[in-house]
C-alpha cells in the first residue's frame, strides 16, 4: 500500500452540519462558514490536491476564506497554504489569516534545521523520495497562535480552537458549539494511536488520552476524526474517544509495574497480555501505530539512551564492534547455514537475529554479502508478518539498502507518490 | 566540617576546590561558606544549599537530604543568624535535594516560628507525581548511577511544594529583594537566584562548573539548547558573583563569564555538529565515533567531563530528533530474547565455541583493547547459562568493565561499569563501593 492510500483523501466533500464541510485532502480537511467568512482546516498537500479542494469549496460557497487553521505541524498537510493565498487574492478576497497552536513554530523551524534527517526518514517510513530542501512556502509560519484555546467568532457561530497535544504537540483540535460537532484533529484517528513510531520524537501518550477525555467531556454529537469517515452514532463517538484512551492508560500502567521491577524493554515487549476487550475493539486497529511503539515510547518517557548493558555505555564504532565480533566466530560459514535453516522453517524474526553476526561486519568478509542478501530475503518476508504500514514500509526500505538498490524502488509506478 | 568566611576573591579562589569524602558519593557538599555577599552563605546540603538572610526570614535554596545531614545543615544555620527560615525553595525536582523539608518544618515549629512557605517551579508536583509511580525504577537507576543502596522514595520526603511558579517569582525580604528565575537546563524545573542589589547569581542546576550533564545514561532526554538558552538568559544579568550548583563561588570576572558562555557555546557547537551528521544520514553511533569536540571550547577547567561526557550530549541531541529505533531492521519487531539467546546458544555453545571466543576476547584485553574485548566477550556472556564456565565468562566480563572504568572521565560512566560489574559477579549494587578507585573527582 503507497501512502497516497495511508494519508491523502480523495472523496469530494460532505456536510456535516450546516455550513460545515469536510474536503478531502491530507487526512480530512474541514472547512465551517462563521456567516461572513471560512475557517479551513488544513489547505492539503499543495498541488492538484489542493486544487480540488479550492474547487471543492468554491461549488459550496463564495465567501471568502477568512483562517487557515494547521490542525498539526507535520509536513504535508498544509504545503498548500500558498496556493489558497493566491486563490484568494485572484478573487480579491483579503487575505486568510494563518492560525496554528503557539508550539507550531518552533517544530517548523526544527524541520528546516534537519532537512537531511527528515528526507532520510520520511523517504523511508513512506517510501517515496522527499526533499533535503523542501520549498520555504512548505514552512509558511502562521499569522497567530495559542496557547490554550481561541474562539473565533461569527453571526452564524462561534468556533473554539482547543489545543489537543496528541500525535504532535501542536495540535489543534475545533469545537462547534452550536452543532456539538468536534474536528478531532491527529487526536483521533480511529485507530491505534501512533505513539512511538520508530523515527520519530517522544509522543507522550498521557498527555494524548488527557486530551481525548476533555474532548469527551465536550459529549460531542459529530466526531470528524483525522482520518476517516465522521462519527455521529452516539455509542460510536464515545467509544472513539474513550477505547483509545483507556489502551493508553492501561498501556502505561502495564510499562510502569514492569519497570518497576526491574524488567527491560525488550523483555516487556513480549510480556503483556492484552484485554481483548480494549484491544480487540475495531478503534484500535494497529495499521499505522501499534502496542509494541507504544511501549518504547512509555518505556522512553522514563528512562535513558542506555540499554543496560555495559557494553554499549562507550561502545567501537558500529562496524569496528561487528568486524571484532565477526573475527570471533569459531566459523562464520556455520552462521550462515543456521540462519538458512531458521529461513527453511519460515522462522525469518530469528533469522535475522542470527544474520546480524554477519550481516552488520564489512562487505569484504566472506559471507558477509551473502548474509546481507538473507537479510534483506527475511526483511521482504516480515513485511506480511507486521500489521502496520509503518514496520512494512521500513522493513522493505531496508531490504533496498541491503540490496544496494534505492530506497522507494520498488514501489509500483502506479503507487508512487509525490510530495508536491 | 569547615566554616569559612570569605574576605577576599583570593580566598574565595582557593576555597573554589573541594573533593568529596567518598568515592561514588559525589553530590554530598560538606563545606559551609559564610558572607559570599552579606548575609549569602553555603550550607553543607546535596550541591550548593543556599541561605539568603531577609529583614523577614531566611530563603533557603534547599532543604538536603534530610536525617544528619539535614541535622547538620540546620545546626550550622543557627550559628549564623537566630532568624527563621521564611521559604524553602526546591533548585529543582530530583530526588534527594529536598528530602529534609519536613525536617526543616518540624525544626522552626520547636522554635516556635511559623512553617517556612515552600516554592518551586512549577512543573515539579509532575516531576514528584512521576517519581511516586516510578518509584522502583528511581531505586533502581539510583542504585545504579551512584552505587549505593538508594531507598525507594518515601511519600514524607516528596513533599509537594505549596507555590509553583511559571518565569519568574520574587520574594520582598523587607530589606532585600530575591528574584526567582526559571532556569531549564538540567531538569525543566530548575530555580535559579538573584540578588539585583548585589548582582549575585546562584546557577542553580544550571550551572556546574563542568561538561553539562545532559545525556546521563540512564536520564530522560535533556534538551541541550533550552540550557544554552539559559545559560544565555542568566549571563544578560551580568552577574559580579556567580554560586554554581556545585563549588564555591566565582568573583573573578573572567571567571563568572567562562562558566556561563563556554557550556552554551559548546552546547550549540554539539547540537550544530550533530546535526550535520545527522542531515547527512549517519546513525548516532556513527557520530559518537566521529565527532572531534575543538580544544578551544572544550579544553578547559569548566568544561571538563567529570560528570557528563560529550558522547552522552550527542546521544541526547540524538534522541531528541529521533524515534528509539536503530535503524537496523532486526530490532524494530525484535523476537523475545530467550529465543534469541536460545538460537545463541545452539550455535556458539558447544564448549569449543565458547573457548574459541573466549580465547579470542582474552587475546584483545591482554592487547589493551578492552572495549573491542568487550563486544566480542557478549557473543558468549549474554547467555544466562548457570555452568562454572559461564560464571567464569561473567567474571571476565566483569574485570573488564572494572578496567574500562579506569579509561573513562565521566564519573557516571565509571559507577556503571562497577554497577555491572557487580551484577555480573552475582553481588548487590554498590556492595564493593568502597573499593573502588579513588579518582580524586573534584567540582571545581
Amino acid at each position: 500500500m503507497g501512502v497516497t492510500n495511508i494519508l491523502m483523501m480523495k472523496k469530494a466533500w460532505a456536510e456535516w452540519a450546516p455550513g460545515v464541510w469536510t474536503l478531502g485532502g491530507q487526512g480530512n480537511s474541514l472547512a465551517v462558514s462563521t456567516g461572513e467568512g471560512i475557517v479551513l482546516v488544513d489547505a492539503g498537500p499543495g498541488g492538484e490536491i489542493t486544487a480540488r479542494m479550492i474547487a471543492c469549496l468554491r461549488e459550496l460557497t463564495d465567501l471568502p476564506l477568512s483562517h487557515i487553521v494547521y490542525s498539526h505541524g507535520h509536513m504535508g498537510y498544509n504545503n498548500g497554504v500558498r496556493d489558497w493565498l493566491i486563490d484568494a487574492s485572484e478573487r480579491g478576497h483579503p487575505a486568510p489569516l494563518l492560525v496554528a497552536h503557539a508550539r507550531l513554530p518552533a517544530r517548523y523551524r526544527r524541520y528546516r534545521e534537519l532537512g537531511g534527517l527528515g528526507a532520510y526518514t520520511n523517504t523511508r517510513q513512506f517510501r517515496a523520495p522527499f526533499p533535503v530542501n523542501p520549498p520555504a512556502h512548505w514552512y509558511r509560519l502562521p499569522d497567530i497562535t495559542y496557547q490554550d484555546e481561541l474562539l473565533i467568532g461569527g453571526s452564524l457561530r462561534q468556533v473554539f480552537l482547543m489545543h489537543a497535544p496528541s500525535e504532535t504537540d501542536d495540535a489543534t483540535a475545533l469545537w462547534l458549539p452550536d452543532c456539538q460537532l468536534l474536528y478531532g484533529s491527529c487526536a483521533m484517528i480511529k485507530a491505534m494511536p501512533n505513539v512511538g513510531t520508530p523515527y520519530r520524537i517522544y509522543r507522550d501518550p498521557m498527555l494524548w488520552a488527557d486530551t481525548l477525555v476533555r474532548m469527551l467531556s465536550l459529549k460531542p454529537k459529530i466526531l470528524v476524526p483525522e482520518f476517516g469517515k465522521p462519527l455521529n452514532d452516539p455509542e460510536e463517538v464515545r467509544e472513539a474517544l474513550t477505547i483509545p484512551m483507556l489502551a493508553l492508560r492501561w498501556l502505561r500502567e502495564q510499562v510502569v509495574i514492569r519497570m518497576n521491577q526491574g524488567m527491560q524493554e525488550w523483555d516487556i515487549l513480549h510480556d503483556l497480555e492484552l484485554p481483548e476487550e480494549i484491544f480487540g475493539h475495531r478503534f484500535l486497529k494497529p495499521g499505522y501505530g501499534c502496542v509494541e511503539y507504544i511501549i518504547r515510547d512509555i518505556w522512553r518517557s522514563e528512562n535513558g539512551w542506555w540499554n543496560r548493558n555495559p557494553t554499549m555505555l562507550h561502545p567501537c564504532a558500529p562496524l569496528d564492534a561487528a568486524d571484532a565480533r565477526y573475527f570471533a566466530l569459531p566459523d562464520p560459514e556455520r552462521v550462515l547455514a543456521q540462519a538458512q535453516a531458521l529461513v527453511q522453517a519460515d522462522e525469518w524474526q530469528r533469522a535475522l537475529h542470527v544474520l546480524d553476526l554477519l550481516a552488520l561486519a564489512s562487505p569484504n568478509l566472506p559471507w558477509v554479502v551473502e548474509a546481507r542478501e538473507l537479510k534483506a530475503q527475511c526483511c521482504d518476508q516480515r513485511v506480511a508478518q507486521v500489521s502496520t504500514v509503518v514496520s512494512q514500509h521500513l522493513y522493505k526500505s531496508s531490504a533496498e539498502e541491503l540490496r544496494g538498490q534505492a530506497v522507494g524502488s520498488g514501489v509500483a509506478p502506479a503507487d508512487r507518490f509525490e510530495w508536491t | 566540617m569547615t566554616t569559612k568566611t570569605a574576605d577576599s576573591p583570593s580566598n574565595s579562589q582557593q576555597q573554589a576546590v573541594m573533593t568529596s569524602r567518598k568515592p561514588g558519593m559525589v553530590l554530598i557538599n560538606r563545606a559551609t561558606y559564610r558572607d559570599i555577599v552579606p548575609g549569602v552563605h553555603l550550607l553543607p546540603g546535596q550541591g550548593n544549599s543556599v541561605a539568603l538572610e531577609t529583614a523577614k526570614g531566611v530563603v533557603l535554596f534547599d532543604a538536603g537530604p534530610g536525617g544528619g545531614l539535614t541535622a547538620n545543615m540546620i545546626a550550622t544555620l543557627q550559628t549564623i543568624t537566630p532568624k527563621p527560615v521564611s521559604h524553602i525553595v526546591y533548585s529543582h525536582g530530583h530526588l534527594g535535594y529536598n528530602y529534609g523539608v519536613g525536617d526543616w518544618c518540624r525544626s522552626m515549629a520547636e522554635r516556635g516560628f511559623a512553617r517556612p512557605v515552600l516554592v518551586a517551579h512549577r512543573r515539579v508536583r509532575a516531576r514528584y507525581a512521576r517519581y511516586q509511580e516510578t518509584e522502583g525504577l528511581q531505586q533502581l537507576l539510583n542504585s545504579l548511577q551512584f552505587r549505593t543502596n538508594v531507598p525507594k522514595p518515601k511519600p514524607e520526603w516528596l513533599v509537594m511544594p505549596d507555590i509553583g511558579f511559571e518565569d519568574r517569582l520574587v520574594i520582598d525580604g523587607g530589606d532585600r529583594t530575591i528574584e526567582l528565575l526559571a532556569a531549564p537546563s538540567e531538569t525543566d524545573d530548575v530555580v535559579a537566584a538573584w540578588l539585583p542589589s548585589e548582582r549575585f547569581l546562584y546557577g542553580s542546576a544550571a550551572v556546574i562548573r563542568s561538561l553539562p550533564n545532559v545525556g546521563t545514561p540512564l536520564r530522560t532526554v535533556r534538551d541541550p539548547i533550552r540550557w544554552a538558552s539559559t545559560l544565555d538568559r542568566l549571563h544578560a544579568l551580568r552577574p559580579k558573583v556567580l554560586l554554581a550548583e556545585f563549588g564555591g563561588p566565582l568573583f573573578d570576572p573572567q571567571d563568572v563569564e567562562d562558566a556561563l558562555v563556554l557550556p552554551a557555546a559548546g552546547l550549540r557547537w554539539l547540537r550544530q555538529e550533530t546535526v550535520r551528521f545527522m542531515n547527512e544520514g549517519l546513525d548516532v553511533e556513527d557520530i559518537v565515533a566521529r565527532i572531534r569536540p575543538p580544544s578551544a571550547l572544550f579544553d578547559h577547567p569548566f568544561m571538563r567531563p567529570v560528570y557528563g561526557c560529550v558522547d552522552y550530549i550527542v546521544r541526547d541531541i540524538w534522541r531528541s530528533e529521533n524515534g528509539w529505533w536503530d535503524r537496523n531492521p532486526t530490532t524494530l519487531h525484535p523476537a523475545p530474547r530467550w529465543q534469541v539467546e536460545a538460537d545463541l546458544q545452539s550455535l556458539l555453545g558447544s564448549a569449543a565455541d565458547v573457548q574459541h571466543v573466549v580465547a579470542r576476547a582474552h587475546a584483545l584485553a591482554e592487547a589493551g583493547q578492552i572495549q573491542h574485548a568487550l563486544h566480542v566477550i557478549d557473543l558468549v556472556a549474554q547467555l544466562p547459562e548457570d555452568t562454572p564456565m559461564h560464571s567464569q565468562i561473567r567474571d571476565f566480563k566483569a574485570d573488564l568493565l572494572d578496567r574500562r572504568a579506569l579509561q573513562v572521565s565521566s564519573v557516571v560512566s565509571r559507577n556503571l561499569y562497577r554497577s555491572m560489574a557487580e551484577q555480573l559477579r552475582g553481588l548487590p549494587h554498590g556492595s564493593t563501593r568502597d573499593h573502588d578507585p579513588t579518582h580524586g573527582m573534584t567540582m571545581a
